[in-house]
Parts: structure tokens; sequence; C-alpha cells
């Protein structure tokens, strides 16, 4: 077997764990034989390996472990999660997070804004999603404003802003139903005035006076 | 004497006494491949309470399945050192290699006085000669050398193929014998 200095450098540890085969330490024995360069290399080393072996331990400073227990006392440890619960911590990545977010946007405007009634490639092409994201905003709006507009006191401030009737002049005797004593409906039901309930489409016409007509329609038929 | 993995199980579940049982028994350990590393006795004792701070904190996350508690807790000691390398690797390059640090006599256990003069000296040349090895060759030459551990524990804490770690060491240990020779110490 060939055996140079190179192969001395790279096999010492072996050889002096003396772990070689018995081909490789014969070979090693022979060169270092020869070689005097290996020969010292392998005797300053090994020397040098025993020394570090025998080099007793430093103590280590006095107190150090209690002051390692002082400064532990009290302090909390890290929670391991095991098992099932082991992925959760990745939850509150920021960038899962944002993901998240972004996933649970993008379905609510795609799937929100396009109508059931119209499956197919349609659905998702731009101008479909715009004019269903579009039409949607405009109906929640009106129905916004008509919940506004049904509520009593909105009702009650409107109807007298609207009209303030002049004083009916007091009712002939013959004018005067012989079964009544009590006022004409369209007194005691406000909502039998005629004028006083609003007109929503009238009223979508004012508030909204830039609404093509069309539109308009279609809101106010999909109006409950 | 309970085994580590037995009194870690206990300090994990709050139990003090066991986490004063590890920290004495091993804090010795601890120092000592601190101070090989980095010759000085300040630092040494600084990084150690550091390493117990990170152990005490990610205890939980040992595994016994995976290997003892002391190659483990080397194995933090060791990455906590690499860390602290690179923290102050701009102070060690303007330092020149001949302005490395004396380093400091420390106590050696009970000897005559002549071997313990000896042990001190030689103790004092192989440290300043370890400091001159690159940082992968002397961790590789300290676990091995110093403090003991087989190649496959090494292999653990550095986290690198065996092969790996058998030519640091090797390489490592040549290179310490070079410096040694110019610094003029022969084996005894």
């Amino acid at each position: 077997m060939d055996w140079d200095c190179t192969r001395t450098e790279e096999r010492l540890s072996d050889a002096l764990a003396e772990v070689l085969g018995s081909e490789e330490h014969a070979a090693f024995r022979a060169h270092t034989g020869e070689c005097e360069r290996c020969r010292q290399l392998v005797a300053r080393v090994g020397g040098i390996v025993l020394e570090l072996h025998e080099l007793p331990w430093v103590e280590e400073p006095p107190f150090l472990a209690s002051r390692i227990i002082a400064l532990t006392r009290g302090m909390p440890q890290e929670r391991s999660r095991k098992g099932w619960l082991a992925w959760s911590g990745a939850v509150w990545q920021t960038r899962l997070v944002m993901g998240l977010v972004t996933i649970a946007a993008t379905a609510l405007i795609v799937f929100h804004g396009v109508s059931a009634g119209a499956p197919g490639k349609l659905q998702f092409n731009p101008a479909s999603l715009y004019h269903g994201v579009n039409r949607r905003a405009h109906l929640t709006y009106a129905r916004g404003v008509k919940f506004v507009n049904d509520l009593r006191v909105v009702y009650e401030i409107q109807s007298r802003l609207s009209s303030q009737p002049e004083p009916a002049p007091p009712p002939t005797p013959e004018q005067r139903r012989p079964d009544s004593d009590a006022l004409p409906k369209s007194e005691t039901d406000p909502m039998a005035r005629e004028g006083v309930v609003p007109n929503f489409t009238d009223l979508a016409v004012l508030m909204f006076p830039r609404w093509p007509q069309n539109l308009m329609d279609q809101t106010c038929r999909s109006l409950p | 004497m309970e085994p580590d993995a037995q009194l870690v199980r206990f300090c994990i579940r709050g139990d003090g006494p066991s986490w004063e049982e590890l920290v004495r028994r091993h804090t010795r350990r601890v120092y000592n491949l601190c101070y090989r590393f980095t010759g000085n006795s300040a630092i040494a004792e600084d990084l150690s309470q550091e390493v117990f701070l990170r152990v005490y904190r990610t205890l939980p996350s040992y595994q016994s399945t995976q290997g003892a508690f002391a190659t483990w807790l080397t194995s933090v000691t060791r990455n906590l050192l690499v860390d602290h390398y690179r923290r102050s690797r701009r102070d060690r390059l303007t330092d020149s290699i001949d302005s490395v640090p004396q380093l400091e006599q420390q106590p050696s256990p009970t000897r005559t006085p002549d071997r313990v003069a000896q042990a001190k000296e030689l103790s004092a040349q192989v440290e300043r000669g370890l400091a001159k090895l690159s940082p992968e060759l002397r961790e590789a030459v300290i676990l091995r050398d110093l403090q003991g551990l087989d190649y496959a524990e090494i292999r653990s804490v550095l986290q690198v193929p065996e092969g790996t770690v058998k030519s640091r060491i090797n390489r490592g240990r040549i290179e310490l014998a070079r410096i040694l020779e110019e610094m003029g110490v022969g084996p005894a």
C-alpha cells in the first residue's frame, strides 16, 4: 500500500487512536520509520493530544451556580406545543395572517359581487364583476335609505315638513255624517293621507339625480 | 442520583430543586467550554449564565430521545459561543494575531505544587495556542480533547457529518501542534 506524508496527516488521528486497519497500520509504520518529518509530526501531535486529555478542568467562579439559580428563579419557561397543536404557532406568523386576509377579501369580492343566477364565464368577466358589485352597493345603500325613512321619528319629521295643511273650515251639518262623531279616516290614519306617505322612487330621484333611470327602476323594484 | 432526563422532566413541571441540581451538575462543564473557547474568565462567566438562562427558557423543547442532556446542553453552549464569536468578530479582526490577550491563571484541582505549576503553565500555553486556531477547528479540538465528547456527540453538537468532525479534529490537532511548536512549547 502506498503511503505518503499527505496520507499521514490525513489519517493521523486514526493512527493515534489505533483504529487503522492492519494493512494501513503497516504502511503507516513503514512510512514513519523512513520519514523524519512524519515521525516528528506524529510524536508532536501525539504528545499534545495526551497533554490536552490530562489538562484539568478549570474551576468555575464561586457562587456561579447560585447566581444562575437566582437569575432563573420565577422566570417563565416557553411552552412546548406538542402533537396536533404543534402547527398552531404558525398561525401567528404575519405572512400567513396577511395571506388569509387577502384570500378572504378576494373571495368576498368575487363571490358576493356576482349574481348566482348567471353562471359561466361571464361571472368572472371584470365588467360583470364591476356591475355586480356596483349594483349590490347601490341596493345596500337604497335599503339603508328606506330603513331610515321608515323610522317613525324620521317619518313624522318628514310629514310635518312636507305639508303644513291649512286648518280646515268647520264642517257644515250636512257634510257631517250622522254615524260618525269621529274624524274622517284620512285624519285618523296618517298613512292614508295623500301626499304624506313618501314615494320612494321620487325620493330616490331627488336624492340621486345622477342615477340612470333604468338603474333607479331596477333598484326600486328589487326593494322588498 | 437521578438521571438528567428525569430531572428535566421534573423541571418542566416546575420543580425548583431539580433545576438547581441540573445547574450544579453542569455548571463546570459549561464554564469550561466557554472559558476554553474565549480564554477570558469574565466573558466565560457571563456566557455560562446566558447559556443556563437560555436552557431554562427552552427546556421543554429538549427531547430525551434525541440524545443525552449533556450533549443538548453542549449544543446550546456551542451555538451561544458562535453567536458571541460573530458579535465580537469586528474586534477580533482589528486585533493583531500577536495581541491575543493574556490568559488568566485558573486554579486547578488539588495536586502537588510542582504539578500544579506545570499544569498551570501548560494550560496557559495551550489556551494561547487554541486562541490562534480558527473557530471551527478550535471547537472541534475542545469538544474532543478537552470536553471528551465522542465523534457522534460532536456531530450532533456541530450538526456536520462525522467525516467532517474527524477531519476538523485532525487538522485542529496538527495546527495546534504547529502553533505550540512555534511558541516553543513541546510535549513533555
